[in-house]
Order: structure tokens, then C-alpha cells, then sequence
């Protein structure tokens, strides 16, 4: 018995090595490799955390590069606003020109202005604004106008939201833009000075927003606005911890005070017009519903 | 009669032209040799490489700044640079446009720099042309970034929204310093203003079109 027993004790070892050894092996194998691929998920997580860092310092430090260069530009600002007296609000194109014998030369476009939005770029010349041409001689008696002149005689007939009809020249060949204009945005921008609208210190007025700064917002796109019900609003997809207004992630923004934002941008630049202890409404889908929430500006979202 | 300088310089930048000057020019063998050869230069001239000094260069110019009390901006630098690259790109159209001053016994072009002519001499560290150029430059790589992201925290959109307006500010101002005569150097100092506003949107655009989608 003892002998079968020994006889059986190599066998059934060997057996038992034959059926684990596979699988045994397999399990050495992969703890290495889940030790690796968890290591490999710490270093996204800190990746993704130290690129949010260097974001978050960069845009500090556009902020300050805007700032600084606001500063050193500030007297030369202060003698534009001087000498030209900017009157009521008015449209504006969004571009910067300069004067050609054939009119008016862009040597800027806006980004994202309503000149960007019509197609318009550098080089082009605009000719003639609402049919009337801007590089014209003067009528018996006149002062000759430059067309820069003329495009901004004209502009002082333009509210924001009018169609404007341009006659520009790219490359040669002639074709019609329309722009629509859009308002001042920048009261805050004018330095601080007697008689004029809106003194303001840029851009602390602009980048005061501490309370929304971790707010998240989306964009809706046409599969997401169908599952929320809405075509259009901006989707909370985090919602601050101490905002103003209780918003709750997966609300979807569809009015600011009356207001429609069409990008996260746009939201910022709204809530940006709201002073501390105003109320504040915000309309939002929230479960498919429509509620209106209000909520005070604080004080603490000014810097 | 022959053609005039801004006819030459009209016809080699594909701007429109009078028919009888196009007609005088295509009609003689010498001016279209010497429009091809402007456009060759112009070719050459724009596929130069951007040089930049090398960092520590950079560095020993920054210390000697530092050590007379004036502390500049790596950006102020390179504008400043390019400036001087503008000045050198001006000098060699007007040589290439003119031929040589006085070659023909004429009065010697003024040189054109973006379209306009040169009233005022270039402000020393504002460098008109540079500046209206280097923007534009930004302004390409500006578009040719990929579609902004749709997510967004408060914090980034209010400072590209913030970055859009006060350049939105700075258009109006120059629309107006455009159409009241405003100086060239006060002009260049909102365009300088303008260049360093487009640098910082190029960057925070930039580094928010490295992490797309929700």
C-alpha cells in the first residue's frame, strides 16, 4: 500500500503540475501586467492632471500678457479716446483697416467677430459699404473723405443686428459680404475718465469670475441635444460648488437673464455683465422640464 | 509713356490695373522679364526661414538689459527682431522695386510697407510694418487650429472670451486712429498691443485643441 502510495505520490504531483502549470503560469503573467497597466493608468490620471496645471498657468499667464500689454498701451488709448469721441453705441465690423486708393485695405479680422463670421480676411479690400463707395472724390466744396473715413461715417448709422451689405475686392475679382454687425463689447476696456461710459479696471472687470471658474459647460451637439430634448443651450456638465445660482450637472442653460448663450464663451461674457448683488435668472432644462433659477451675484466673484 | 512704379508694383501683386498700363507692359519683353523677376524674388523672400537667436545669446542680452535697469520681454525681443527683419525686407523690395536709387535719373519710389506710404520713419521699437505682418501671421495660425473644443470650463472661456473682446477693443481703435490720421508710432503701439493679445490666444487655443470632444 505504502509502495502504491508512493508510486501514486510522483503521478498525481506530475498530474496536478499538468493541469495547474497552465493556469498557474497565465496567473504569474498577468499580476505583472495588471501591476502595469494600473501603473499605466496612475500616469494618465497624473498627466492629465499636470497638463490641467500647466492650462490653468498658461492661461494665467495670457491673462497677464494681457494686462501688462493694456498698461503700456494704456496712454496711447487714453489720447485715441481724447481726440475721438466715441458716440452711442454703435454696429461694428470687427476689423482693423487701413486706407488704399481702391478703399478701405483689412489688415485684421476679429477672431470669432462678425467679419470673421461673413468670411472676411486680411487682404481684402472693402470698396463699398450699402452701395455707397468709400474711395470717392469730393463732392464740389467738400473735404475730401478717405474711405476709412467713409466706412465710419457710415457705421454711425449702423445698430447692432443690422445687415450690412460690403462690396469687397479679393484677389482681383469683386464679391458681396454681408456682415452683421454687432455691439460694443468694451466699455470696461475705455480707461477710467471723466464723461465717458462705463469706467471699468481691465481686465479685472472681464476675468472676475472666481464663482464660475470651475463651472463646466458643452456645446450641444445635435445627438445630445436630442437626448436632452432642446436644439439649442449649453449642457452643465460640472456644476460649481459655490455659484450663485444652484445649478445641478446635466441641467442644460437656456437662458441668462433673458439671454441666450450659444457657446461657453458667450455665457462668460454674459454672467461677466452682471455686477455683485445683482439677481441673477437662469433658465435651464433640468429632467426635461423648464425651471427658472435665482440666485444674488456674490460680492466674492469680483477679484 | 512709361509705366509708373505703382503700376509695376500693382501688376506684380495681382491687383487690378489699368487696361492701357497692362496693355504697355504685356506688350514689352522688358518689363514682364523684370515682373517675373520681382515675383521670383518675392517667392525667395517669403520662403526664408525665421531665424532665431540661439537661447543663451537671448539670455546674455536679457542680463546686460537687467544690469542697466531695463528688463525687457522675450516677446518684446522678438518683435523687436522682427522689426528689424521688416526694415530688411522693406530695403531689399525697395532695391529690387527701384532698380538702385537714381538708376534711370529718376525720383527714387518710397519704399511701401503693408499697402501704405511711409509718412513718418519707423518708431524705434515700434516697427509698423513688422507688427501689422506678425499678426497677421497669428491670425493664419489662429485658423488653422482645429475646431474649438465643445467642453469648456468658466475659467478658459472667460479668458479667450476676455482675450476676443479687448482685441475686438483694440480693431476699433485702430479703425479709428485708420481714419483720423493717427500717428504711426501710436498705431504701432496698439498694433504691438494687438500682437500680444493674438500670441495669447494662439496659445490658450492651442492648449485647449489637445483634448477634443466631451
Amino acid at each position: 500500500m505504502r509502495t502504491h502510495a508512493r508510486l501514486l505520490t510522483p503521478a498525481t504531483l506530475a498530474l496536478l503540475t499538468s493541469v495547474c502549470a497552465p493556469a498557474a503560469f497565465p496567473q504569474s503573467e498577468r499580476a505583472p501586467a495588471a501591476r502595469e497597466q494600473a501603473e499605466a493608468q496612475r500616469n494618465q490620471v497624473e498627466l492629465r492632471r499636470e497638463l490641467q496645471k500647466a492650462r490653468e498657468q498658461l492661461q494665467a499667464a495670457a491673462r497677464d500678457v494681457a494686462r501688462l500689454s493694456a498698461q503700456l498701451v494704456d496712454p496711447v488709448v487714453k489720447d485715441v479716446t481724447r481726440q475721438f469721441r466715441f458716440g452711442p453705441p454703435r454696429g461694428v465690423l470687427g476689423v482693423a483697416i487701413e486706407d488704399t486708393e481702391l478703399g478701405a485695405r483689412i489688415t485684421g479680422v476679429t477672431p470669432n467677430g462678425p467679419g470673421a463670421d461673413a468670411g472676411l480676411v486680411i487682404g481684402d479690400t472693402i470698396v463699398a459699404m450699402d452701395g455707397a463707395e468709400l474711395a470717392t472724390p469730393p463732392a464740389a466744396g467738400a473735404a475730401r473723405q478717405s474711405p476709412s473715413q467713409a466706412l465710419l461715417g457710415q457705421m454711425a448709422n449702423v445698430a447692432p443686428g443690422d445687415d450690412v451689405e460690403l462690396r469687397v475686392l479679393r484677389g482681383g475679382d469683386y464679391r458681396t459680404v454681408h456682415v452683421k454687425a454687432r455691439g460694443q463689447q468694451w466699455n470696461s476696456f475705455l480707461p477710467d475718465m471723466p464723461n465717458l461710459p462705463g469706467p471699468g479696471s481691465w481686465p479685472d472687470m472681464f476675468w472676475r469670475h472666481n464663482a464660475w471658474a470651475d463651472l463646466k459647460l458643452a456645446t450641444l451637439s445635435p445627438g445630445l441635444g436630442q437626448y436632452f430634448g432642446t436644439s439649442e443651450g449649453l449642457l452643465v456638465v460640472r456644476a460649481p460648488e459655490n455659484a450663485a445660482v444652484a445649478l445641478m450637472d446635466g441641467d442644460v442653460i437656456l437662458e441668462i437673464d433673458g439671454r441666450k448663450p450659444t457657446s461657453p464663451e458667450h455665457a462668460m461674457r454674459i454672467l461677466a455683465s452682471f455686477e455683485p448683488g445683482e439677481t441673477l435668472h437662469i433658465v435651464v432644462l433640468r429632467h426635461q422640464k423648464r425651471e427658472t433659477l435665482e440666485g444674488k451675484v456674490p460680492a466674492e466673484a469680483r477679484r | 509713356m512709361r509705366p509708373s512704379t505703382e503700376d509695376l508694383l500693382a501688376l506684380r501683386d495681382g491687383e487690378p490695373l489699368d487696361a492701357r498700363a497692362r496693355a504697355k507692359i504685356e506688350a514689352t519683353p522688358a518689363y514682364g522679364c523684370e515682373i517675373a523677376r520681382l515675383q521670383r524674388m518675392q517667392r525667395a523672400l517669403r520662403s526664408l526661414q525665421m531665424l532665431e537667436a540661439p537661447p543663451e545669446v537671448l539670455d546674455r542680452v536679457l542680463a546686460a538689459e537687467k544690469a542697466n535697469g531695463v528688463v525687457r520681454s522675450r516677446r518684446s525681443w522678438l518683435v523687436a527682431g522682427a522689426g528689424v527683419a521688416a526694415v530688411a525686407t522693406a530695403a531689399i523690395a525697395y532695391v529690387t522695386t527701384s532698380g538702385g536709387p537714381g538708376d534711370d535719373g529718376e525720383a527714387a519710389p518710397v519704399p511701401v510697407v503693408a499697402g501704405r506710404e511711409l509718412e513718418t520713419p519707423l518708431p524705434a521699437a515700434g516697427s509698423y510694418g513688422a507688427l501689422v505682418e506678425e499678426s497677421a501671421r497669428l491670425e493664419r495660425l489662429l485658423a488653422e487650429l482645429p475646431a474649438q473644443s465643445p467642453l469648456m470650463t468658466g475659467a478658459t472661456a472667460s479668458t479667450i472670451a476676455g482675450l476676443e473682446d479687448r482685441i475686438a477693443f483694440v480693431d476699433e481703435q485702430l479703425v479709428y486712429g485708420a481714419a483720423r490720421k493717427l500717428p504711426v508710432p501710436q498705431q504701432a503701439a496698439l498694433w504691438s498691443d494687438r500682437v500680444e493679445l493674438m500670441n495669447a490666444l494662439v496659445n490658450v487655443r492651442y492648449a485647449e485643441a489637445q483634448s477634443g470632444g466631451y
